[in-house]
């Protein structure tokens, strides 16, 4: 590896010692550690990233979305989502209950929703307040909304 | 366990360890005098990282140029295997040409080696044609230009000419057909030969032996057993080039220019740099003349072992090949200078 | 060097290639981060529309599913979309949307092309209704002939069915009645509703709005063709045509730019001359900007900047022709305009204005037939023949024109005129002074000897006789 002149011929033969024994070891596991990382990458490369599809699904306009109450607004492969104006910011949630998939209700008395299955309870903001969702602390998934002049979209995202 | 082995793989343990144990000379001590071995090692680095990307590639334009970039933008690591492929084609280039200038000036070539020499010729020929069809999958404006300027240039070739140009091209002209071939040369065709050929390059070495040559400060016959001692050798080396590979990948990564346009020649064309040298040569001469001059050129490479002992037999003394080697080095410098120079704004 | 030094300086080695791959970790990390969420193809889809539309017109919905709109995210409610209290605004499903997409729609995207269409020639298309062309087709052929045939071209003003009270009549779901003598209607000077002028869709057909389409030539033969205006006609017959119909799969014609000389070079398209991008000018959506003469009217005038106006025309030219070879164009086609001008438009409109005046022809248009004769001579022989000229017609130029403006002339209206003159000395003189003219002198006093001889001789040697 160098061009000094050569001082100790080394054979084949030599006599393993404690100390070549370790400088084997790390060299070997330096090897694999190094090599082995890159194949890891290599490996993930092969697995191909998700590609997101966007869609922007048309809801209704601006002025249409009330504030005392939810729409229930229902997307062209059935999903259900509860649009509503929260002061002033237009704002959508899946009524799919996170505890066992039972739809939620607005109950404009408490401005809450309620899953009517194991009375579970959100806020306005999709927060979990009481129930099953509240002990797993697991709120409702939400959409978001893109407001373009006056028309109201509710985002998707789903795999292409 | 060792029993088990043996019974189920027979080989002798003897001829393992003769195998293994090849003498090596001690003059290999010395880096630079194990320059053949790294682009083989990149030859398996290029050929793992490629077999990587076909799983993305699409050879069809303009499939082939989204391919890669989503390669290079969206799949996971791509870029840096990408960027790794591509430095280890640029350094395996730069490493055959070392390694001939080496074997050329310390007159390894000599008899009995010739036919070892012109397998490195093919050698070079093929790592050049891997480096071409490399980038012309790309599918970006530089390889499809160049993919045009290449094929008109083996139109020129007299006699066969058009013939090898509809050979590359697939059809009259260069488009989609030409794609699927430049893939199947690339991926398939040339390493097979270079698999060939690089066997074929081994066997005679070990056959024929390292070249004797000796140091003055070296002990006189000395050897030095293949494994482990050379082996080691070429493991730092290798670990070393992963490196390095690595270390250009995240400096400079490999880019993605804009896409093949068949109607606007960019302004400013140039191939990679390896073909510097063939682009001035165009300049200069026109297509005729300097295909004709290449093919001139590769045939005395080829056939120089033959050529230098005929000069030998009749000047014994003459250092001629010292003085040629320098000149074919200096042209081939000057050349890709001069080319590499223009178009530059100082 | 001893092998221990060597299998550590390997793993040395290992360690520095480590790192660097952590490197690259790194930077892969920073890449997924920097892009957020993963790469995201956006397909904007008006649902609700769609979903009832797909099954009603279903073909509407598969034309946009194949436009560039659709990729981009540009769906029906983004044209469709109207103001409450907008005249043509209506609630339908839900949401308050107009039928129309006016330019004044489209320019909420498309703002450099409305301001340059709505600029141009094209945009008062709907302003001929005082015309003599109106005229004839409202009162002498009938309304009918009017609206489905001027009207598709030039525009109508679109209206609505009112009741007495003047109230918009609608139907049940809400849709305005439209007057369907005014609707449908996508000629180019159309009047919209919301008070602009134009409609987009009479080039860039709904609902894939193909650029290619767009730049295709019968897209204006749709209206410049027929006896009065044969320019799709005339650009058929000439080379330009040839080399486009031949040549049209080279054409480019989806291309996103489309830039003569850098996009395509096969031929060129009506587009081409009058609107399209060359390299040194760009795009434009008026389509008289690069024209100098106007050629509709009885005697041809050069029009407003027409130096400026040419200048842009001869640098489309250029591209293919050299200098001289376009300036040369010029003088011919100048001269012959001059020609039409001189010879045939402005003694033919002297004789009707003195007829006319001395009562000899009613003021109203249309009820003698020296009026037809007339309106013949230069609304479609004169034009064919300066038309011709203007985009190298050949046929257009002689057989369709000058031959026939030259017999309409001689043997039509200075017979007529001559008729309705007699006794009025005045009148007699001025036809008499226009055919003593040096260019009519011909007729009255023969040709030369030495051209009748020549004559002779040429079908002589020709045929034998």
């Amino acid at each position: 590896m160098s061009d000094e002149p050569i001082k100790e011929p080394t054979t084949g033969d030599e006599q393993p010692s404690r100390r070549g024994f370790v400088t084997t070891v790390l060299m070997l596991a330096s090897l694999v550690a190094s090599y082995g990382l890159g194949l890891v990458y290599f490996l993930r490369f092969l697995v191909p990233p998700i590609r997101w599809r966007r869609r922007e699904l048309f809801v209704t306009t601006v002025d249409r979305v009330p504030s005392d109450r939810a729409l229930v607004w229902v997307g062209p492969d059935g999903q259900e989502a509860l649009i509503y104006n929260l002061n002033g910011e237009i704002v959508a949630f899946s009524n799919v209950c996170p505890h066992l998939g039972c739809h939620v209700h607005y109950r404009p008395s408490e401005q809450r929703f309620v899953c009517p299955c194991h009375q579970g309870v959100f806020d306005l903001e999709g927060n979990p307040i009481a129930g099953p969702p509240a002990e797993e602390n697991t709120p409702l998934k939400r959409y978001n909304i893109v407001v373009r002049g006056n028309a109201v979209y509710l985002e998707i995202l789903e795999e292409a | 366990m060792a029993g088990w082995w043996a019974r189920h793989v027979p080989i002798n343990q003897e001829t393992v360890r003769h195998f293994t144990s090849e003498p090596v000379p001690y003059h290999l001590r010395r880096w630079w005098w194990c320059l053949g071995g790294t682009p083989a090692y990149l030859f398996v680095v290029m050929a793992t990282t490629g077999i990587l990307m076909t799983f993305y590639y699409v050879p069809r334009p303009p499939e082939a140029y989204y391919s890669v970039q989503r390669i290079t933008e969206e799949v996971p690591y791509g870029w840096y295997i990408r960027s790794v492929h591509r430095w280890a084609a640029n350094l395996m280039i730069i490493t055959v040409i070392l390694h001939m200038m080496r074997v050329y000036f310390t007159g390894a070539y000599r008899c009995p080696r010739e036919i070892n020499w012109m397998i490195g010729v093919g050698l070079l020929v093929t790592t050049l044609l891997f480096g071409f069809t490399g980038y012309s999958l790309i599918y970006e404006q530089l390889s499809y230009w160049g993919v045009t300027v290449a094929s008109n240039l083996m139109e020129a070739t007299p006699l066969i000419g058009p013939w090898l140009a509809r050979l590359i091209r697939g059809g009259a002209e260069v488009g989609e057909t030409t794609w699927v071939r430049l893939f199947v040369f690339h991926i398939g065709v040339l390493p097979t030969i270079m698999t060939i050929l690089l066997i074929c390059h081994f066997t005679l070495i070990r056959l024929h032996g390292v070249t004797p040559y000796r140091f003055p400060d070296e002990p006189e016959g000395k050897t030095y057993p293949f494994f482990p001692d050379h082996v080691l050798t070429e493991l730092a080396i290798g670990v070393f080039l992963m490196f390095l590979l690595t270390c250009l990948a995240c400096i400079f990564p490999a880019e993605l220019g804009p896409i093949a346009n068949p109607l606007v020649t960019p302004e400013h064309i140039k191939p990679e740099w390896y073909f510097y040298f063939t682009f001035r040569l165009l300049k200069l001469m026109g297509l005729t003349w300097a295909v004709l001059t290449l093919g001139f050129m590769l045939f005395i490479t080829l056939l120089w072992p033959f050529i230098d002992a005929a000069i030998r037999k009749y000047w014994p003394e003459s250092e001629l090949s010292v003085y040629i080697g320098i000149a074919a080095v200096v042209l081939l410098c000057v050349m890709t200078v001069w080319e590499a120079m223009e178009g530059t704004v100082f | 060097m001893s092998l221990r030094v060597k299998q550590l300086i390997v793993a040395v080695l290992s360690l520095f290639f480590l790192a660097s791959l952590l490197i690259v970790a790194w930077i892969e990390g920073g890449k997924q981060r920097a892009g957020g969420k993963p790469r995201i193809v956006v397909t904007g889809v008006n649902e609700q529309c769609v979903s009832c539309h797909e099954d009603k017109t279903p073909v509407i919905v598969a034309q946009w599913k194949d436009s560039v709109h659709a990729q981009k995210a540009i769906g029906c409610y983004e044209c469709h979309q109207a103001e409450e209290g907008e005249p043509d605004a209506f609630r339908h499903e839900g949401h308050i949307i107009a039928t129309i997409v006016s330019p004044k729609d489209c320019a909420r995207c498309h703002e450099k092309e409305v301001a340059e269409f709505t600029a141009s020639h094209h945009a008062r298309g709907a302003q001929f209704v005082g015309s003599l062309d109106n005229i004839l087709g409202e009162i002498v052929e009938g309304p009918l002939a009017a609206q489905n045939g001027c009207w598709q071209c030039h525009g109508s003003p679109v209206r609505f069915l009112r009741d007495d009270a003047g109230n918009i009549l609608k139907y049940e779901d809400g849709r305005l009645k439209f007057d369907p003598a005014t609707w449908p209607n996508t000629g180019i000077g159309r009047i919209n509703p919301d008070g602009s002028n134009g409609s987009c869709t009479a080039c860039h057909s709904r609902h894939v709005f193909s650029k290619a389409m767009a730049r295709q030539p019968e897209v204006c033969g749709k209206c410049h063709m027929g006896p009065d205006h044969p320019q799709i006609e005339i650009y058929y017959e000439s080379k330009h045509g040839i080399a486009f119909k031949t040549r049209i799969d080279e054409m480019n014609l989806d291309s996103d730019s489309w830039v003569l000389g850098k996009d395509y070079t096969a031929a060129p398209t009506c587009a081409t001359c009058h609107m399209s991008a060359t390299r040194n000018q760009p795009v434009t959506h008026d389509v008289g900007a690069r024209i100098s003469w106007t050629l509709r009217p009885v005697v041809s005038k050069k029009l407003e900047n027409w130096e400026q106006k040419r200048e842009a025309m001869k640098d489309v030219c250029n591209h293919c022709h050299s200098p001289s070879f376009v300036n040369a164009f010029y003088d011919q086609f100048d001269a012959s305009i001059e020609l039409y001008n001189k010879k045939f438009a402005i003694p033919a409109q002297k004789i009707m204005d003195a007829l006319r005046k001395k009562g000899k022809i009613t003021p109203t248009p249309f009820d003698d037939e020296i009026e037809w004769t007339f309106f013949l001579l230069w609304h479609h022989e004169g034009r064919r023949a300066r038309m011709g000229v203007s985009m190298q017609g050949p046929d257009y130029t002689q057989w369709h024109g000058f031959f026939e403006l030259a017999h309409r002339f001689y043997f039509e209206l200075i017979p007529q005129a001559k008729e309705l003159a007699e006794g009025d000395e005045e009148l007699m003189q001025l036809i008499a002074d226009i055919e003593n003219a040096p260019e009519h002198r011909w007729k009255k006093g023969g040709l030369d000897k030495k051209t009748i001889q020549q004559i002779q001789k040429f079908y002589q040697e020709r045929y034998g006789k």
